[in-house]
């Protein structure tokens, strides 16, 4: 393998790490203020794409000339939105479901995944939604001697900036303390005159827009299409496991791990990528069965 | 004790299907085809809700075993022209209690999200499978499924869809019948109760000398196993085996019609079967997102009916298999 | 010797709970297990039944070391306990509950037919139990139906009837009114006596204590103080001043 190859793959794989992490995280938000898996978070992430391609295809490429309108505009309309569905969909079947046991939030969860990969298809259609403009318009970069495209690399930039922005509120800021103490023991925090809901509903929409962002940002390389939910959530999960539940450094290393055997699979075997996933997130779960980075809470 | 559901209801259900299919077919050409197929669900519902209400673990994966089952069939006609369905039922049987007892032992030593995530990648990396090796499986487009030597000496291959389908609804009725009975008969043993008492505590269970592992790794390959020989079943039934069959969403479909007759209740998986396929089919005649009702009454059944249709008319009468709605915590 | 536990030690992260504990007792209906909240009374229960591994030292069962066993293997050898917080199967009847220990016990757990209904030796059994206990007339009741007090009478049931040698109460009368706290420590005693099991009991109420124990072992700091006929062990100044200044002596 040549240097530039190799350079290559490290990127991609950085990229690729740079939008599971943000799915990742948000699934780690959800579960350590709510203890429930959303199995319905990947839409968000759909959902993002999805609203992407629509407005990037049908106002702001037709609108505007400049790089800057197609890379500003569509992820804070992508953010909007997705906030507005969360706190609309995603918000109270949670905070229904809190406490109701694994299976029931599950299977509700299940529910919400259904209705919207059919909302999607219903908006937008079986065709895969593109809008590649952003990614066109940014050109590539030379790394030892080869292009590589400049947007991957604004992407593992942007996402790099939200995870310590994230980093930052959770540890850093009241707001982030008060995450964690109701991650720790509901109840406690709640018995110390903290609202507890108000909270969790803003962690929620939180959560739910790092998926959109996630979605939004990675849009322009590839097409929204049905089908792409299950993809990143499979994926994601294998990270949340190998990770660890409810830790901020697990979302990230597991995000990282997953890409890089995600990288290495797809360059040497294809075809057994998943199976090479799992068999990682098997050897994780063999030697510390609470994740990589877990058991230690927030 | 599970007090619903006794033999003689599991015959007289498989008589009112039976009698049920000259009827609708009569009333309404082309929908008699339906019992069959909720017949053929009911198995893997059943299968599923061994695991689901009496171990208390969900699966979200089991459509890997109704895969293994169906491409059981599909491949092995295509590839070793094997055309007696009972050897099929067999080796899908035995392959899906061996995939289940390769996965389970590292699955079952994890409880409720843990458990329920792997059991989904497994199941779709076996959905992967078939995508990818195209060459192989014939990818998206599938295999196809021909029709079967039926008991060793009836060969169906002559005979018209239309024959062939009241031949087959007989024949699915009688392994229903078998298989119905048999778990009837497991979840009333010693067995069926510890797997409940496991549910209930499983540090209770180990302090009165069971080892839990064991007895979830033997009610998953069960489960499976059950879930597998559906999965053969349907083979036959839907003349085309695809990659559907094992995707997730094909798993949450089991889940929902588990719940949707109600967890609780032994009878609950087999009326929800044959409810959910006469559901598909009007709610597809009405609008063409499925989906979108099917995920709104999941989420209506869950909030409002956790029960089940069984749990709306007998609230009172089997309180102590429907105090745990589901199983899990 | 039924029991010989040697320098038993168990810390919780720097937290000794178990602290060089020693003790055999032989065939003791009675033997009572006192000391303050946060003594090690629990853990050392846990230890011997199992659900706790030692850091060092070794529990004798039998003559067998039986320390490397799980709870589950040691409850084969014959030691039973019930738990602190009521813990059975509460989706089955108490029948059922009392039934699974039964079938337990004659390992036909794995049995996949015939039904348990037919397997008449097992409930009549567990009927059996219940009577000894005073259950019969619950037997259809999910525990749940149970007063608190039949429920910890329950908990117990089901260890008692793995016919255990050894049995480990944790606090039989915990979460009971006072007033019925005799009541519920004679049926356990009486059913106990009944099925002739060397008993360890984990007790609060120095009264309830004092009135039945044949011999009462102190806990204090993970470490044992005073072990011996209950007069004996009430007269010492060191065990009235650590029972919370002698209030209950």
């Amino acid at each position: 393998m040549s240097l530039d190859t190799i350079a290559r793959y490290l990127l991609d794989t950085l990229f690729f790490a740079s939008l599971l992490f943000l799915v990742v995280a948000g699934l780690n938000i959800v579960y350590g203020v709510l203890r429930i898996v959303n199995l319905a978070h990947a839409s968000l992430f759909t959902l993002g794409a999805y609203v992407t391609a629509w407005f990037t295809a049908s106002f702001v490429a037709a609108r505007f000339e400049s790089l800057l309108a197609l890379l500003v505009f569509p992820l804070i309309v992508a953010a909007v939105i997705t906030a507005i569905v969360s706190l609309l969909l995603v918000v109270p079947i949670l905070r229904y479901s809190y406490g109701k046991g694994d299976a029931f939030q599950l299977i509700v969860t299940f529910g919400l995944f259904m209705i919207f990969e059919e909302l999607f298809l219903i908006i937008w259609g079986r065709a895969p939604q593109q809008a590649g403009d952003a990614f066109v318009e940014m050109g590539s970069v030379q790394i030892f001697g080869s292009p590589y495209p400049l947007y991957k690399i604004y992407v593992i930039a942007f996402a790099a900036l939200l995870a310590l922005l994230f980093w930052l509120i959770t540890y850093r800021s009241l707001f982030g303390l008060t995450l964690r103490a109701i991650s720790m023991d509901p109840e406690m925090t709640s018995a110390l005159g903290v609202n507890v809901m108000r909270f969790v509903i803003i962690a929620v929409v939180l959560a739910s827009l790092l998926a959109g962002l996630g979605g939004a940002l990675y849009l322009p390389i590839a097409s929204a299409m049905p089908g792409l939910s299950s993809e990143v959530l499979i994926v994601a999960f294998v990270g949340l496991v190998i990770g660890g539940m409810g830790s901020f450094i697990g979302s990230a290393i597991g995000a990282l791990l997953v890409s890089l055997f995600r990288t290495l699979s797809v360059y040497f075997f294809p075809e057994l990528e998943l199976v090479i996933l799992f068999a990682v997130a098997l050897l994780v779960l063999l030697l510390r069965p609470e994740g990589i980075g877990g058991g230690k809470g927030w | 004790m599970v007090r619903e559901g006794g033999p003689w209801v599991i015959v007289g259900i498989a008589v009112a299907v039976a009698l049920l299919y000259p009827i609708v077919s009569f009333l309404r050409p082309g929908w008699e085809i339906m019992l069959t197929y909720g017949t053929v669900l009911a198995i893997a519902a059943l299968g599923f809700n061994l695991l689901f209400h009496h171990v208390g673990l969900l699966s979200f994966g089991h459509a890997a075993f109704f895969g293994i089952g169906a491409y059981t069939v599909g491949l092995s006609a295509k590839y070793f022209g094997l055309k007696s369905l009972e050897l099929h039922l067999l080796i899908a049987a035995l392959l899906s209690a061996l995939f289940a007892f390769l996965v389970g032992s590292v699955a079952v030593r994890y409880r409720g999200i843990f458990f329920a995530i792997l059991m989904l990648v497994v199941g779709q990396i076996t959905w992967g499978f078939y995508v990818k090796f195209y060459s192989i499986t014939g990818g998206t487009d599938g295999v196809r499924a021909p029709k079967p030597l039926l008991l060793l000496i009836y060969d169906t291959a002559p005979l018209s869809y239309h024959a062939f389908n009241l031949v087959y609804h007989y024949y699915s009725l009688l392994w229903f019948v078998i298989l119905a009975l048999a778990m009837w008969y497991i979840v009333n043993s010693p067995f069926g109760y510890t797997l409940r008492a496991i549910r209930d505590s499983e540090d209770r269970a180990r302090s009165l000398g069971v080892e839990s592992w064991r007895y979830k790794l033997i009610a998953l390959a069960i489960s499976a196993t059950y879930v597998g020989i559906a999965g053969a079943l349907y083979a036959p039934l839907n003349r085309l085996v695809t990659p559907d069959l094992a995707y997730w969403t094909f798993s949450g479909k089991i889940v929902f019609m588990t719940i949707l007759g109600g967890a609780g209740h032994f009878l609950g998986p087999i009326l929800g079967a044959l409810v959910y396929t006469y559901l598909e089919t009007i709610a597809q005649m009405i609008t063409i997102h499925w989906f979108l009702v099917m995920g709104l009454m999941i989420v209506l059944i869950m909030v409002l009916m956790p029960e089940g249709i069984l749990g709306l008319t007998r609230r009172r009468a089997f309180r102590s298999l429907t105090k745990l709605p589901f199983g899990l915590r | 010797m039924l029991l010989e536990i040697k320098e038993l030690r168990k810390s919780f992260g720097g937290v000794r709970a178990i602290d060089g504990v020693s003790f055999a007792i032989d065939a003791e209906r009675r033997v009572f297990l006192i000391g303050p909240n946060g003594a090690g009374k629990t853990t050392l229960v846990n230890l011997i039944s199992g659900y706790l591994r030692p850091d060092s030292g070794a529990v004798i069962f039998r003559g067998k070391n039986v320390s490397g066993l799980d709870m589950r293997e040691r409850s084969r050898l014959g030691i039973a306990r019930s738990f602190q917080l009521v813990n059975v199967f509460w989706n089955l009847t108490v029948e059922e509950n009392l039934a699974m220990s039964v079938a337990s016990r004659k390992g036909i757990t794995l049995k996949p037919f015939p039904p348990l209904r037919s397997h008449r030796e097992v409930l009549e059994e567990a009927a059996e139990v219940a009577k000894a206990f005073g259950l019969e007339g619950s037997l259809d009741m999910l525990p749940t139906e149970l007063s608190q007090g039949d429920r910890k009478v329950l908990d117990v049931a089901m260890a008692l009837a793995l016919r255990p040698r050894l049995l480990l109460l944790d606090e039989p009368t915990s979460g009971v009114a006072t007033r019925d706290k005799f009541a519920i420590m004679e049926r356990i005693l009486a059913a106990v006596e009944s099925y002739g099991a060397a008993t360890i009991i984990v007790e609060h109420d120095m009264d309830v204590v004092f009135n039945y124990a044949e011999r009462v072992l102190v806990l204090h700091h993970g470490k044992l103080i005073a072990d011996g006929d209950p007069e004996k062990v009430r007269s010492r100044e060191d065990v009235r001043s650590v029972l919370l200044g002698g209030i209950y002596a």
